[in-house]
């Protein structure tokens, strides 16, 4: 009687590759009949040093933080356990936050997982579409209806997305751009910040941004209509009372708003 | 090009014959780029697809003699890892460049 000899699936192969642990599948040869052990070694590594590369690239200053060889320790664990969905490395890293969230070993840096959602939003701000900002002319005219404004839904510019931290991850990034190593000792991490990320000239601006301005954008992200959105704002404001009026300034100074729709449209 | 290359080395086939299989009304575009070289246990050559270095002379040879079967191609030089001046990029597209106008003025001469 003759037996087919195990045949690796691609299932277990790529199983294996991601993890160490399960050794070589079974029934892998090479063509000089060499241990298969060593040339599926380079295989793995070349698999996942690429993604923790990715990792590193994407996130550079929560790589600075806990310092290079701890970060590669760090994201060869996350690429392991959670590799990317898609064949776009730059889609890849939208779940890396909240698993250092939970990650034990950087319990004594609360910040690293809202350093991480930055690093992250400006990635995606970056690659996000291009699209047209509403012109003045247009604005005028909206501006020009009060009794419509509270009812209308403002479409903002795909590359905006907006950070909320309970600590100074802003400052602690912004300090991480300067070229004076004093900078980042200098940031006191006790307090909240927020921003607003967006593409401008071909590249991802950070926009330090009070927490209710910050709310306002994500509450017309969701799709609220520009009088809710406000009033979101103004209750999570508290003390810190919510500007619209410098809000609203701010995303049509940097060509956020793309659409305003008047009440009754579909968003 | 450099993939058939790769591939030939570390299976022991010949890169040529993986080419020349292909159909050359279905070759609308030809890639190129570098390799990491290593050695598997048993001492021989273990390449890795890694676009971080230079095209190497034999991926070079097998592009001249694929053009000269197909005439010239639309031609993409792969470098995604530790990117090179400037400078050194666009002498290996003139390079590539070079050998297309070649080919070009060979498959004339023979027509």
């Amino acid at each position: 009687m003759i037996h087919a000899p195990a045949r690796p699936t691609q299932r277990d192969f790529a199983a294996a590759l991601l993890d160490s642990e399960r050794g070589v599948p079974a029934g892998l040869r090479a063509w000089n009949g060499s241990d298969p052990t060593q040339r599926f070694a380079v295989y793995r590594n070349n698999v996942v040093d690429s993604l923790v590369q990715a990792q590193a690239d994407a996130f550079p200053v929560v790589q600075q933080l806990v310092g290079d060889p701890f970060f590669a320790a760090m994201a060869r664990m996350y690429v392991c356990a959670h590799p990317p969905r898609s064949p776009v490395l730059a889609e890849y890293g939208d779940g890396f936050a909240d698993w250092i969230s939970d990650f034990a070993p950087t319990a004594s840096l609360p910040y690293l997982a809202d350093m991480a959602r930055l690093e992250r939003a400006r990635v995606r701000a970056f690659h996000a579409a291009d699209a047209l900002a509403l012109n003045a002319d247009a604005l005028t005219r909206h501006l020009a209806a009060p009794q419509a404004l509270a009812q209308a839904r403002l479409v903002l510019h795909p590359s905006l997305h907006a950070v909320r931290s309970d600590w100074a991850v802003v400052s602690l990034w912004a300090a991480h751009q300067s070229d004076d190593p004093a900078a980042i000792g200098a940031v006191d991490l006790d307090h909240a910040e927020s921003a607003l990320m967006m593409r401008e000239s071909d590249d991802a601006v950070v926009l330090p941004v009070p927490l209710p301005t910050a709310a306002f954008v994500q509450a017309l992200a969701a799709g609220c209509p520009l009088g809710e959105a406000a009033a979101t704002a103004s209750v999570l404001g508290g003390a810190d009372s919510f500007d619209l009026t410098g809000a609203l300034a701010l995303l049509i100074r940097h060509g956020a708003l793309i659409a305003w729709l008047p009440p009754g449209d579909p968003a | 090009m450099k993939n058939a290359y790769v591939s030939g080395i570390n299976h022991g086939r010949d890169p040529w014959a993986l080419i020349e299989a292909l159909p050359a009304d279905a070759i609308g575009e030809i890639h190129l780029a570098g390799f990491a070289e290593d050695r598997d246990a048993a001492g021989d050559r273990l390449l890795i697809d890694h676009h971080g270095s230079a095209v190497d002379d034999a991926v070079w040879a097998l592009y001249r003699s694929n053009l000269a079967r197909l005439g010239p191609r639309p031609t993409l030089i792969e470098r995604d890892n530790d990117v090179p001046a400037l400078a050194t990029l666009q002498a290996e597209a003139q390079r590539a460049r070079d050998l297309q106008s070649a080919a070009a003025a060979t498959l004339k001469a023979a027509a």
